[in-house]
Order: C-alpha cells, then sequence, then structure tokens
C-alpha cells in the first residue's frame, strides 16, 4: 500500500466503517509537523487490525511537555509511545546545543520512568550531508547527532521499557533524496516525504504486533525454485541449481539467510510437492545444502494440498497458522494458500532468486521486544520435539511415554523468576492460556508489589531443555487467591507439565492460609486447547457469562494436603 | 483527468463523481492546509512536474490544478 492508501484507510476507520478493530492508545512526540506521519502510522495500524487513538505532543512543544512527563499524560496511559527528532544540517534548531541534547535525554529517562509503559525511541538520522564533505566525522552536527544517539542507547540499556529503533535503516533501504522533502522542511515543517514515513510507521507497528502477540513464527518453504533453482524430479539431487555459480549462489545464499532466521528463533517446516525420498536423498547428498533435514522441525512433502500442509504444519508445530509465513515462487501455490488461509502471510515471491533474502528481510512480522538466549535456542528445541515425537510413535501409552521422557520442573517464584521471559510469555502465548492477559515487565513487577504471587516453571527432560515456559500470575486478598494468569507455552503441551505446575501452587497457597483460589477461563479464538483444563483439574464452575467467560473455585484443604498424592505417582519430577 | 481526480479523491476522501473544475477549499471540507500539502506532493509525484511554491499555494480549485499540471507537461 502508498502512503495516500494508508491515510484514506485511517479516515474510514476514524469515521466508523471498519469493525473488530482492536483499540491502542499511542502517543507521539517529535519536534516537526506530524500530522500527516500520524495519519500515515493510522492506517498502517488499522491494516494491521488496529485502531489507535493518537496523542501527539503540541506542535514545537515538546520539550514543555517532556518538562513535566506526567502532568502530560496525565490518567490516559498509553498502551505505547513513539519519539523520532529530526535534527538537521540543513535548519538550525535548539538541538544543535549540547544542552538541549543533554536536556532531551533526562527527560527522555523522565518520561520512561512516568508512563512505564513501553516506548520506542527512533534515533535521529545521521546527518553526513554538510560543508565537511567526506571529513563529516568531524562536522560538529554530525558529533552532536552521533553522541545524543549513543547516549539514548545507553539510557536503553538501562531502562527495560525503552527500546530504540536505529532509523539509518530506512535511510539505507530509500536513501536521503527520496526521504527528505526540502520544501516541506522550510515551507510547513514536515521535513521528510511521505514514503518515509511509511516505512518508519511499519516499523513502529512491528513493535505494536509484538506487544499483543501476534508476531510470527515459523517460516514454510517450498523446495523447487524456491530452496534450490530447478526440479527435483526431473534434475536429480545432483543436478539441481545450488552452489556455484548464478542462479545457484543465489539460492544458496537464501539457505543461509534462513539458517539465520532460525538461529534467531524463527522455526522452519518444508511444505513441497515432491518425492520424499528423493528429498532425503538432497539433504543426504548435495554438497552444496546450507539447510540440513535437522534444520526443519516439520516437513510435509508429497502431492496434497499445501493449504493442508501448513495447517498439518501448524498442527504438529502446536502454533496458530496465523503465525506462519509461506515462501513459494509458483504464483498458482501462493494464490491457493492465501484463498484458503488468509490468516498466513504470502509474501510475492515471483522475483528472481537474487532477491529472495532482501524480500524476507523486508517483512516486519518477525519483531520481538527482546531476543532471549531462550529465543535463539527455540529452532533447535523443535528439532528435538522432531526426536520426542519418534520416541512417543515407539511408547505403549502416553504416561509410559511422559514417564520415559524423564521430565523435571523447576519451579521459581517472584523475585526469582526471569520477568522479561515471563513478560513475553504473556505477550506471546495463545493457546494454553487461561486469561490471555498481555503484560509487559512493569504490569508483573507492579503485581508483584502489591502482594501478588509469580511461578514460573523451567522444563528439562531427557532430550534437552524447554527454557521458561509456563508462569501463573495470582491475585491475593484475605484468605481468597485469584489465578489471573495460567498459561504455558505450546512446546510444552501434552505431558502433564500444567498438572503438576498448579498442584504444587495450589500445595503452596494452602500452606499460606489460602482457602480459596477463584480462577477464571476466557475464551478467544485459540484458547480452546486450555478450555477443560480447570475442570479436568477439579475446579468447581459457578458462574459462566453470556460471552462464555467461565468462573471457577477450588476449595484448599487447611492442612497441606497433597493433591499430588491422589493422582497416583507423579510423572514428573517437581524441583 | 481519472488521475488528477483520483488523487483528489483519495486525499480528500470524497468521491470521484463529485470532483468538478469548481471543487475548492471553500466547498470541501477536508480540503484543509495539510491536504493540500498532500495533494501537492502528490501530484509532483505521480505526474513527475515539479511546482514553485507560489504557483502550488496559488491553485483556488480543482480546475486551476488541472490547468497548472498541463502547462507543466503533465498528461492527465
Amino acid at each position: 500500500m502508498k502512503a495516500l492508501d494508508y491515510i484514506a484507510l485511517y479516515r474510514e476507520a476514524t469515521n466508523g466503517t471498519k469493525k473488530e478493530l482492536r483499540p491502542l492508545a499511542v502517543n507521539l512526540i517529535t519536534n516537526f509537523t506530524d500530522d500527516i506521519l500520524a495519519r500515515i502510522f493510522g492506517g498502517v495500524s488499522v491494516e494491521a487490525g488496529f485502531l489507535p487513538s493518537l496523542t501527539r505532543a503540541p506542535y514545537k512543544q515538546y520539550h514543555i511537555v517532556l518538562a513535566d512527563p506526567a502532568e502530560w499524560i496525565g490518567n490516559r496511559a498509553p498502551d505505547i509511545s513513539f519519539f523520532f527528532f529530526d535534527i538537521t544540517a540543513h535548519l538550525h534548531s535548539e538541538f544543535h546545543s549540547s544542552e538541549h541534547l543533554d536536556e532531551t535525554v533526562r527527560n527522555v529517562r523522565r518520561y520512561c520512568e512516568a508512563v512505564g509503559k513501553p516506548v520506542v525511541f527512533s534515533l535521529p538520522l545521521v546527518p553526513y550531508a554538510g560543508p565537511y564533505g567526506h571529513l563529516h566525522a568531524q562536522d560538529p552536527v554530525f558529533l552532536r547527532v552521533t553522541e545524543f544517539s549513543t547516549q539514548i542507547r545507553r539510557l536503553a540499556a538501562e531502562l527495560p521499557n525503552l527500546s530504540v529503533f536505529d532509523t539509518n535503516k530506512i535511510a539505507h533501504s530509500l536513501g536521503e533524496a527520496t526521504l527528505r522533502d526540502m520544501r516541506g522542511l522550510y515551507a510547513f515543517d514536515i521535513p521528510f516525504s511521505t514514503e518515509f514515513f511509511a516505512a518508519l510507521a511499519q516499523e513502529w507497528l512491528a513493535v505494536v504486533v509484538a506487544l499483543t502477540g501476534r508476531s510470527r513464527k515459523c517460516i514454510v518453504v517450498d523446495l523447487d525454485n524456491t530452496l534450490w533453482g530447478g526440479v527435483l524430479g526431473e534434475a536429480g539431487p545432483l543436478g539441481i541449481a545450488l552452489g556455484p555459480g548464478y542462479p545457484g549462489l543465489a539460492y544458496q545464499s537464501f539457505q543461509r539467510a534462513l539458517l539465520s532466521y532460525l538461529e534467531r528463533g524463527i522455526i522452519l517446516a518444508i511444505a513441497s510437492k515432491n518425492n520424499i525420498a528423493d528429498v532425503h536423498e538432497v539433504f543426504a547428498t548435495n554438497p552444496h545444502m546450507i539447510l540440513k533435514e535437522e534444520h526443519f522441525a516439520s516437513m510435509q512433502v508429497h502431492w496434497n494440498d499445501k493449504a493442508d500442509s501448513l495447517q498439518a504444519i501448524a498442527r504438529e508445530l502446536n502454533i496458530g497458522t496465523d503465525s506462519l509465513v509461506f515462501v513459494d515462487d509458483s504464483p498458482l501455490e501462493r494464490g491457493l494458500v492465501a484463498q484458503a488461509l488468509p490468516e498466513v502471510l504470502v509474501p510475492d515471491f515471483s522475483i528472481p532468486p537474487e532477491q529472495y533474502s532482501q524480500k524476507l528481510f523486508s517483512l516486519h512480522v518477525f519483531h520481538q521486544m527482546s531476543l532471549t538466549e531462550e529465543d535463539r535456542r527455540k529452532g533447535a528445541m523443535y528439532a528435538e520435539e522432531h526426536k520426542r515425537k519418534a520416541a512417543e510413535r515407539t511408547a505403549v501409552s502416553k504416561d509410559e511415554y511422559i514417564a520415559k521422557l524423564g521430565i523435571t520442573l523447576k519451579i521459581s517464584r517472584n523475585g526469582e523468576m526471569d520477568l522479561p521471559r515471563v513478560a513475553q510469555l504473556t505477550q506471546k502465548t495463545n493457546q494454553f492460556n487461561l486469561t490471555t492477559r498481555r503484560y509487559d515487565i512493569s504490569d508483573v513487577q507492579a503485581l508483584l508489589a502489591d502482594g501478588g504471587l509469580g511461578f514460573s516453571g523451567e522444563v528439562t527432560d531427557k532430550f534437552g531443555q524447554y527454557g521458561t515456559v509456563i508462569v501463573a500470575l495470582v491475585r491475593l486478598t484475605p484468605g481468597e487467591a485469584i489465578l489471573d494468569t495460567f498459561l504455558m507455552s505450546c512446546r510444552a503441551m501434552g505431558r502433564t507439565v500444567e498438572q503438576a505446575f498448579l498442584r504444587h501452587i495450589v500445595d503452596e497457597l494452602a500452606r499460606t492460609g489460602v482457602r480459596t483460589l477463584r480462577a477464571s477461563f476466557i475464551p478467544t479464538a485459540k484458547n480452546e486447547p486450555a478450555s477443560r483444563f480447570l475442570a479436568d483439574m477439579g475446579f468447581d464452575l459457578v458462574q459462566k457469562s453470556d460471552a462464555g467467560a467461565e468462573e471457577y473455585v477450588y476449595g484448599l484443604c487447611p492442612a497441606a494436603t497433597t493433591t499430588r498424592e491422589a493422582h497416583g505417582a507423579p510423572l514428573i519430577t517437581v524441583l | 483527468m481519472n488521475k488528477l481526480s483520483a488523487i483528489f479523491s483519495t486525499v480528500l476522501g470524497i468521491p470521484e463523481s463529485e470532483i468538478t473544475d469548481a471543487l475548492s477549499p471553500e466547498t470541501t471540507s477536508s480540503w484543509d492546509s495539510l491536504n493540500a500539502i498532500l495533494l501537492l506532493t502528490e501530484i509532483e509525484k505521480q505526474f513527475n512536474v515539479q511546482f514553485s511554491y507560489d504557483e502550488a499555494m496559488g491553485i483556488r480549485n480543482f480546475g486551476e490544478a488541472v490547468a497548472l499540471v498541463r502547462s507543466k507537461g503533465g498528461v492527465l
């Protein structure tokens, strides 16, 4: 979509003609006329299913607003705030004084502390153009901007709710000439083109998508003319185009790019119409393959519909089809998938192979608020899961299988918890989630500070580590406890981990004198897997709202009773 | 005429059928200063023409915009 279409989309949405948009309160702080930026961001948000209510710092008053951020924010806390200042050699501004830059850094800190919610600071564009030519590194404006950016980065390392975006990334792809509007700067104080605003808005929206748990998790690739050139069935495992020369090198580079995605935690899967024996042979014998069979968490190689393959992949990986990106060179296959499964992202790959990686890099759909060590291991974890499934097929009963896995659950409480991971799980978990409440770090901290309890569990089995996969947040009132949040990452489902975890929490609450535990199940489009959990665990349904939300209670025995023994020998070792 | 009226229609949020030479900021509430800027930059981009600031700010209605684009060699 073009910038103008976004503006039109936002206008239609604010006129109330769009339905089912999720409200989003946004604060925008810039030092130029940002009406057009705001409208384009609005349209970009609407396209992704959000209806933002934008509050902008009044024109040329950002520094006044920032002098007392708490007053400006008032009681309308934004879900997210965006900062972007243009500091240019072309127009002299207060940013050319180092006092103002220092003051701004201090104010950004105060703003972040006052707002508590996520703040994105897009760094100013580095002014390479100016009278110093290739000695730009000695240009005072250049120096101030780089120093300012360094200080903001330092601040972000310190403040968990502040993330920094390097706007120069956009300058790299659009070019300075395309993104600046010099007449706009002097005539209207709109220093940028609508193309730049659209690119900036896309970057910002990626954060919103990540915060609300809508980032994509898995890339599903076709094989012929996608991972390699040519048709395997015709050319044979060593005859396909892969490796030195054109186009083999381009395909090989695309494989390397996919491997990098795997290493940052994106799952890879295959949906191909081929003979599986031929595909095994390519992996086993072609020396130019960068990707190995073990890199793929799911392989659907047969002659059936690709839409079916994508659904099978989603089922196997326990993720929604709306977490998938489908990469296929064939417009026919892409069209069929897009029609059958509109929630799958199907980028246009009718492009030459040398553009494949760029195309993938340009998608704004894999963003995460932070990348933990655990995220990076996710690809490997899914590969281990593949092996576990093989073990499952040889086990006799499910319990026997679970016992064979040798699962241990290590529970951390309150301050021992890995807070960024806990917040991330609330943002990302859709299926096994009783209440689907999305929290950032500050929300979790607030709950704990309010006397609440937090539990998180790390799971290990004989095949490897799952990491922190299960979280419960409990609010306490005298004699009663409320299970505010109970969720588990889909990668740990089907192992009775959730039962052992809840039993442990129940025991611990009973010991501290809690007599009643209240819990609710709030249905969403995705959390069916958690729908019967409370009833199965012996909770009593006391109320069901028209919208389907269910309220449960569970009476705790006074002594530290062991609900554990009632269920026979534990399959899981709790540490 | 289509390309120019399409730009006006998208920017001002009015159907193309309502766009006549007499369309002006006085008759159209959405033709405010901000949308005037969007019209200017979009017309220049799509017709690959450049207006001087005075020319652009002197446009009083759709008919004058048509004439100005034509005078710059833009093909409507």
